[in-house]
């Protein structure tokens, strides 16, 4: 509560006065402070004009008994019952609709859209991983170490009955070598 | 999504019009358990809360537009919003804030729509006159005297208007009124206390013409 001035400045109408004023009509002043705000009205005209505007304020707010029209509450539960209605009819065609009729989290185009991409990623890389076999991979720490391929030479290949000469490296057309 | 429960209306008649329940189906008797009812999707637990607070619900939404017709439309949008929404009161003691909270949306809604139209027309009909009593307040017809009181609610800016409603019509403390329009107790107090001189303003004439009447006629 806003704590009016003393007895001493009660002719003084201030802003307290007033606060005062309004928890009173409101109920809310305190018992104790109610003796101080009533010295003081018995002293400041215009504070007793205002508490006297606002009873007669009050006063003439309660003589207008507003009652709902029946139309009105009923309008309010049609209103509810239409509602009911709609959310029934979309819990039925929920619970009934097909798994293809069904809401996905992805729609048909975007569906398509990732199996093309994934199609073409599908092509690509392997492309990629063989280039990548050519060029190995060497971080800068590591010395990149090339071993000379072993020279072609002669190998005596016996079949039976039959001997051939041909290279180590021509493996496909050597059955079995030679020990 | 809404819970499915049974009708509102029964063979077209609403469950206002059906007589009170039986002991044995009678709807829990303090609010809280009504509320709770409420949220767990039972309809005649909301249908009781409509009861309880359409009254002071729909006197709000007529002070608060000035319009019995308007005030029924917001009287029925608030209550479907709260049926609607029921899921989203998290206290169940501030279901009467909530409700007035929605009803207040509601009526600032419908005012910036009227007031857009209005100023529209604004330059055909202009301010309605001050209705002039006749006589004396206290001898004033019922209907003049709402007359007179409706015209010094409407000269009231928008937020001195509902803080004045919901506390000398509705009857709602300092602490419902912060909640409902979302705004601290000192705001309250503060607005209140503004209203409510600019309301002694409008009356303090009226009640000297009073005065004066009265001792004119104590004069031979």
């Amino acid at each position: 509560m806003t704590d009016p001035q003393p007895m001493g400045a009660s002719s003084i109408c201030t802003a307290s006065w007033e606060a005062a004023l309004n928890e009173y009509v409101d109920g809310e002043l305190p018992m104790e402070a109610q003796p101080r705000l009533f010295a003081h009205l018995a002293t400041c005209a215009p504070c007793r004009r205002t508490l006297e505007a606002v009873l007669a304020f009050r006063r003439m707010s309660r003589q207008e008994p507003l009652a709902v029209p029946p139309a009105a509450d009923d309008a309010v539960f049609r209103r509810l019952d239409q509602v009911k209605q709609r959310a029934e009819r979309v819990d039925r065609n929920a619970r009934q609709r097909s798994l293809w009729t069904a809401p996905t989290p992805l729609s048909l185009g975007a569906a398509a859209m990732v199996a093309v991409v994934l199609f073409v990623v599908g092509l690509l890389v392997p492309m990629q991983l063989d280039e990548a076999d050519s060029t190995a991979l060497v971080s800068a720490g590591m010395e990149r170490v090339e071993f000379e391929p072993a020279p072609a030479e002669a190998v005596y290949v016996f079949y039976p009955g039959l001997t051939v000469e041909a290279t180590k490296l021509d493996a496909a057309a050597v059955p079995f070598r030679a020990p | 999504m809404l819970k499915i429960t049974p009708p509102f209306l029964r063979d077209g008649v609403s469950f206002l019009q059906i007589p009170p329940l039986t002991s044995s189906t009678m709807l829990p008797a303090d609010e809280k358990a009504l509320i709770e009812a409420f949220q767990s999707g039972d309809e005649f637990a909301f249908v009781s809360l409509y009861n309880r607070y359409k009254t002071q619900v729909y006197g709000f939404c007529v002070k608060m537009l000035g319009d019995k017709t308007l005030a029924q439309d917001v009287l029925q949008e608030t209550f479907l919003r709260v049926y609607e929404n029921r899921e989203r009161l998290i206290k169940t003691s501030s279901f009467k804030s909530w409700v007035f909270t929605i009803a207040r949306n509601q009526c600032l809604n419908q005012l910036r729509r009227s007031k857009r139209q209005v100023s529209l027309e604004d330059d055909v009909h202009g301010d309605p006159a001050p209705p002039v009593p006749q006589g004396q307040v206290a001898h004033l017809e019922k209907s003049e005297q709402v007359q007179l009181v409706n015209y010094f609610l409407d000269q009231l800016k928008d937020d001195y208007r509902e803080v004045i409603i919901l506390r000398e019509y509705q009857n709602l403390s300092y602490a419902e009124i912060a909640a409902v329009t979302r705004s601290t107790l000192s705001a309250v107090k503060s607005r209140l206390f503004k209203a409510r001189r600019k309301l002694a303003s409008f009356m303090e004439p009226v009640l000297q013409q009073e005065q004066e009447r009265v001792a004119a006629q104590r004069t031979p």
